[in-house]
């Protein structure tokens, strides 16, 4: 997840799918992340996290991280 | 540049991982770290982003942080245009030396951050295919100097990992 600044959307998004369930959670300069995290409390391994948003960027060519869904509860 | 982690409110001080009963994995930019970035020491400041994330945890499952290691983090790896291949690095043994030193100095400062919690260190280089040497090298050697030093007794490094862009 890159530059995602809407609060509104992850609301929706819980809403929507009645929870979120990722295991694998990149949050790269998206606002307010520990909503993020805490909306996957129950299924999340491993999270890749970056203290500042002045870290270097993921790069699109490295495709090393993604959201993976993790198994329906 | 360095990176004021605790301006307009500290962000990352909201994060609490306490309620992840199955966290296994933390994953951090070596950056993070004793101020890789830009070569800047700052240890006290730059520790306590993970630290503070560390002390969260409570999953009996976690083991482990993986040290993400960019081209930025070596001095002598120049950030490439991403269209373009890496450009060639002229770096003398003296300098690589130094480059090894430093990256001691981090793993130095990782000892201190596992006195919070006990984990398996990785060491990740995602760098250019043609810089994957060249880095792997750098912080092989610097790991050495750590080992020397009795740094690594304090905890594992588990294992490796290379992720090479644009071909080797």
């Amino acid at each position: 997840m890159t530059s995602t600044s809407s609060v509104d959307l992850l609301k929706d998004v819980v809403h929507l799918f009645g929870g979120i369930r990722f295991r694998y959670l990149d949050l790269f300069n998206v606002a307010k992340e520990w909503l993020w995290i805490d909306a996957c409390a129950e299924t999340l391994e491993t999270l890749r996290l970056y203290p500042t948003s002045e870290q270097t960027p993921p790069q699109k060519v490295c495709k090393l991280t993604t959201l993976q869904l993790g198994p329906p509860s | 540049m360095q990176a004021n982690h605790f301006a307009a409110g500290s962000a990352f001080l909201n994060i609490n991982l306490s309620r992840h009963k199955s966290l296994r994995t933390l994953e951090v930019p070596a950056s993070c770290v004793h101020g890789v970035f830009g070569f800047n020491e700052l240890p006290d400041i730059d520790s306590r982003f993970l630290k503070h994330v560390l002390s969260t945890i409570r999953a009996p499952t976690f083991f482990e942080v993986v040290a993400i290691y960019r081209d930025c983090d070596f001095r002598g790896v120049t950030t490439p245009d991403l269209q373009i291949k890496p450009p060639v690095r002229r770096m003398s043994q003296a300098d690589r030396a130094m480059e090894a030193s430093y990256h001691c100095a981090q793993f130095r400062a990782l000892r201190e951050i596992h006195k919070v919690r006990d984990f398996r260190l990785v060491l990740c280089a995602d760098v250019w295919g043609g810089e994957v040497e060249y880095s792997v090298r750098v912080l092989e050697e610097g790991v050495a100097a750590a080992k020397a030093e009795g740094v690594f007794d304090f905890f594992f490094l588990n294992r490796w990992l290379f992720t090479a862009r644009g071909g080797l």
